[in-house]
Order: C-alpha cells, then structure tokens, then sequence
C-alpha cells in the first residue's frame, strides 16, 4: 500500500493564506491529486511543479486585490502588487533578458560565494572544541632551527615543565587501523591519544564512555568507533558497546589483540580529519604532545613567557635572546594557507565586481530598447515615481531570482569543492567539510550584490528622461 | 456576450467532459487535445470567469483520501454557455469561411 505524496509544506501553506476562501477545497485537492501523478514519475518535477502553481495562483490573487483595491481606494499596497504584477509580465514579455542577467548573476555569485564560504570557513571559522581558543602549540617551524632547548612540547612535557602553564596536554599519533571482526577487513584513519584528548577537546561520547588514565597505563586494549562507523558498520546497534573487535594499527603493529569497544564519538567528531574513526590508547611514552590547554586565565603570551623563564633556568648554556614562541592551534591548522585562500578571496571579489559590470552593460542595453515603453507610460500620466516604483519591482524580481539561484549554485558548488581543496592545500577544514555552508556574511554579500546589480543599476539605467519629455524627471538626463 | 479563446476552450473540454469536468480533468483535456499547458491559477481564474458568466454551474464532489480529504468541484456546462459558445463558434465559422484552404 503506498500512502499519498506530501506537497511541499511551504508551498501548501502559502496556498491555504492567497487562493481565494470560496475555491480553496477544490483548487488544493485538484492540485494535490495532479502532484500525487507527477510524483509517480518525478518526486523532485512534482515538487518544483507544485511550487510554480502556488506561485501563479499567488499571483493570481495578487491580481484580484490589485483589482479590489483599485476600485475602491488606491492606496501605497495597491500600487506595490501593481508594479509586482505586471513587472512579472514586463518580464515575461522579455525572458530572454531576464534569463541572461539571472544566469549571469547568479552563476557567478554562487561561485565566488562557494569559494568565499570555503575560505571563510578556513580562516575565521574557529575549531569545534568549547575551549579552541585555549588549545595552543608550538608553531611548525619553531624547535626545529633549535638545536639545544626542547625542540617539540613532548620535551617540555618530559621535563616537567608544561605543566606550568597547561592543565591538559594530550599525546597523538594517527595512524591507519584495520579492523577485522567477521565481516570484510577494512582499514580507517584513528588516533592512538591519550585520555586527556577528549577533555581537552570538550568531546562526550554519544554511547558508552572514553578511556581513563588507567586504561592508558595499563594497556587495556579498549577503542571508541566514530559516529559513521557505528552507523555504517554496525547499523546504529547500541549493543556495539562491549563488543570485540580485532584492530591492527598500519604503523604501529605491535597491537594484535582484540580490542573492546567501550563507547561511540559524538558525530562529525573531528581532529583535524573528520575521516577519524577509531580511538585507541596510546602506549605510555610512546606519542608526541600535539598541542596543550592553557590553564584556566593564562594568556598565550604570559605563558610563553613563563615556559622561556623555565627553559633558561632548566639549560644555563641557552642563547638569553631565545625565546618560546606558542601559536592558538586555529592559527597552526590555517597559517600556511592564509595567504593563499586570501589572494583567492580578492581575485574572487574582482570577479563579482566583473560581473557586476557586465549586468550594468545589460541593463542599460535594455533601457535603450524601452525608451519608448517609458515615454509612453509618461505620457499616460505615470509619475517619476510610478516609474521609478514600476523599475524597483522589476528589477527586485530580478534580484530574488539571482540570489536564490546565486544560493542554490553555492551550496552545490561548495560540497563538490571542498574535498579536491583540502586535498589541494593539504588541510581539512576545520570542523569537517560537510559543514561548509554559505554563512551569514556571504550570503549577505550575495543579497547585496544581487540588489546592486538589478535594483540600483536597473533604476539608474532605465529611468533617464527621454529626451525632449519634461514630464517625467525621475532622473536628470544629460544634454544630447 | 463574447467569449475569449480560453473561455472556449475550457467551455469546449468541460462538454467533453459532460458529468466528469473539474479542475484536474480540464487541465488534462487542456494539454492533450489542444496542446495548452495552462497552470491551475489559469484554468482556475476562467472557470470562475464562466461561472460569474453564467455559462458554468459547479456541484461539490464526495471527498477522497488522494486529495486530502478534499471535494472535488463539478462544472458542467449551462444552456446559457451552449448557446454562447454556439454563437461564438458560428462567428468564427463565418469569418473563415472563404479564406480557402489555408483555414478549412
């Protein structure tokens, strides 16, 4: 038994508010059971079918107000659905127009914006963890040139001296598992850490528990899945806790027995991979210190400070202009391609400002050809502002048009780019790529660009005076 | 009074139609036999033209669970709408008439 398709909700309820209360049973019912047969063949037709009816049907309505309104009193709202309704019929009349300018604008929008959304997402997009800010360290090419003080924080931790500053320093190496338990063998990226990661990241398990120190130090041979793991693998079986499986590290071998399950990471789990799908503890001594959590209030440059003071008085024979240099883990995930990503968000920006010019151009082509359309409106009566309003309602379809295609194309353009960026550049986006989304700044450059583009240029281009006409001064012409 | 071409049509399928005529089965009529894809709010707008008109009468239907629960609305065609679509074919008969055979 198959049950009915469900129109678009959206849809359906702006159709309940605009078709007319006496057609309203028979007009949804009609346009339920048409949907219902076009679902059959095409869900996604059927939908966007739908959506185009109650479109028409709003206005439609639209229409019918216009018509009320405009016998008895007409006032600012008659006028606005006025100029809605026949700027949609100006359109119509030239959908050549009105197709070239969307595509145009709304192509390149949505490309700059999808290139914009990745590097904003690089750049200014904080790592997931509830403390990032406080995740600090070493930059990569500090300890290194040194030859004598700690090259890496495993030495200061050694030491005893990271301590100091940091309340929490988690050791990791990455590594490849294969997991064999009954099914096909396959192989995943994990961690080996400590089980300080997960407080240090924030990260509580969705099923089960993390490790404890003491499983840490005695080898207890218990892992975490991932969140997909669990949901591929295991198809979401809570009973996956406490179950066996045997895991055998790519690098480190020495590892063979089976590992228990102790607990599922939270989804879209990330440390620098979202690919992350085993965690395992580290064998005691054995990984570096990735990074460490500044104590509660201490500043990044205090406590760099502090570790110099320590190191100096550990290592008499240390150059007295050596100093430790700390970096916010955000800045050492994206410092190398910083400059990268900014060159291509300017060049990305030239490109809107290309595009713009070319709408421009469009528009005052077509201004040309409708000089006489406007004369005659002028010379009908229509104010300078009827025709300005007249424009700005055109035009204003124009930009809602563009945008939704502009967001449309980015959101598509932004999932099939990041993963050959990543690639490309040689760092995962922060937070994982399936949640690049067009936020809240790009998608108010697109709607900015999509105004300028249609509303401004559009007025300006269309409403010079023809020349010889007084009548209408929407705008100064220059002499001819 | 005059009819305008879509009121023709739709008076013609909703004759077609005799006791089945609503909104889905005349858009279907519309885009089968005279090649017109016309959106509901179109076929909508000229139904409630032809009813203002008099030319049209509706009854509602039974509801069924396919359309939400919702009536289908009946049309059928009234002796008024006969006659005007008669007198509006006729002009239309006579004024091709002689134009040979690009308009049989």
């Amino acid at each position: 038994m198959s049950t009915t398709p469900r129109p678009p909700r959206f849809a359906a309820a702006l159709l309940a508010r605009v078709a007319p209360e006496h057609w309203y049973e028979s007009l949804a019912g009609d346009l339920m059971e048409a949907f219902a047969a076009r679902h059959r063949t095409s869900r996604i037709r059927a939908v966007w079918w739908y959506r185009w009816q109650v479109f028409r049907i709003l206005l439609a309505a639209a229409a019918r107000v216009r018509l009320r309104r405009f016998i008895h009193h007409g006032g600012l709202m008659t006028r606005l659905v006025t100029d809605v309704v026949s700027a949609w019929r100006a359109l119509r009349r030239r959908p050549r127009f009105a197709l070239i300018l969307i595509t145009l604008l709304g192509a390149s929008l949505g490309t700059s914006a999808a290139v914009l959304t990745i590097a904003e997402s690089y750049l200014w997009r904080p790592l997931p963890y509830p403390a990032a800010d406080r995740l600090v360290t070493f930059p990569r090419t500090f300890g290194a040139a040194q030859a004598r003080p700690p090259q890496d924080l495993s030495a200061l931790q050694r030491d005893g001296l990271l301590a100091e500053v940091a309340d929490l320093a988690p050791a990791i190496d990455v590594d490849g598992f294969t997991i064999a338990d009954g099914a096909t063998p396959t192989t995943v990226l994990g961690l080996w850490t400590t089980a300080d990661l997960f407080d240090a990241l924030g990260v509580r398990p969705v099923l089960g528990r993390t490790f404890t120190a003491e499983e840490v130090a005695a080898q207890h041979p218990v892992a975490l899945i991932s969140h997909s793991l669990w949901i591929e693998r295991y198809a979401g079986d809570p009973s996956v806790v406490g179950r066996r499986l045997t895991l055998r590290g790519v690098e480190r071998t020495d590892v063979t027995t089976p590992f228990t399950v102790i607990g599922v990471l939270p989804p879209r789990f990330w440390h620098l991979d979202e690919r992350i799908a085993i965690v395992a503890p580290l064998k005691e001594g054995t990984g570096d210190v990735a990074f460490f959590r500044l104590k509660e209030g201490t500043g990044i440059e205090p406590a760099a400070t502090r570790l110099t003071e320590l190191v100096a008085a550990m290592n008499p024979t240390v150059d007295p202009g050596w100093r430790v240099r700390l970096e916010r883990l955000q800045d050492d995930h994206v410092e190398p391609i910083r400059e990268l990503l900014s060159a291509v968000s300017l060049a990305v920006l030239m490109l809107v400002l290309i595009a713009c010019a070319n709408v421009a151009m469009l528009q005052a082509t077509r201004a040309l050809g409708r000089e006489q359309e406007m004369a005659i409106r002028s010379a009908l009566g229509a104010g300078r502002a009827r025709v300005c309003g007249q424009l700005v309602a055109e035009n204003l379809l124009l930009a809602m048009a563009s945008f939704g295609l502009a967001i449309l194309v980015a959101r598509a353009l932004t999932a099939a780019l990041v993963p050959a960026v990543e690639l490309y550049v040689g760092r995962t986006l922060p937070g994982g790529f399936t949640t690049a989304v067009p936020g809240f700044r790009v998608i108010a450059l697109v709607a900015a660009v999509s105004l300028i583009g249609t509303v401004v240029f559009g007025v300006l281009a269309g409403a010079r005076v023809p020349p010889g006409s007084e009548a209408w001064p929407c705008c100064r012409s220059r002499p001819h | 009074m005059a009819l305008g071409e879509l009121e023709q049509l739709v008076l013609l399928a909703t004759l077609h139609l005799r006791d089945d005529g609503y909104g889905v089965t005349i858009a279907q009529m519309l885009r089968e036999k005279a090649g017109r894809d016309l959106s509901m709010a179109t076929v909508y707008t000229t139904l409630e033209r032809l009813e203002e008109k008099g030319f049209l009468d509706s009854r509602m239907g039974e509801p069924t669970a396919e359309r939400g629960g919702r009536r289908k609305r009946f049309f059928r065609v009234t002796a008024a709408g006969e006659r005007a679509l008669r007198d509006s074919l006729a002009a239309l008969r006579a004024l091709t008439a002689g134009l040979g055979r690009k308009f049989p």
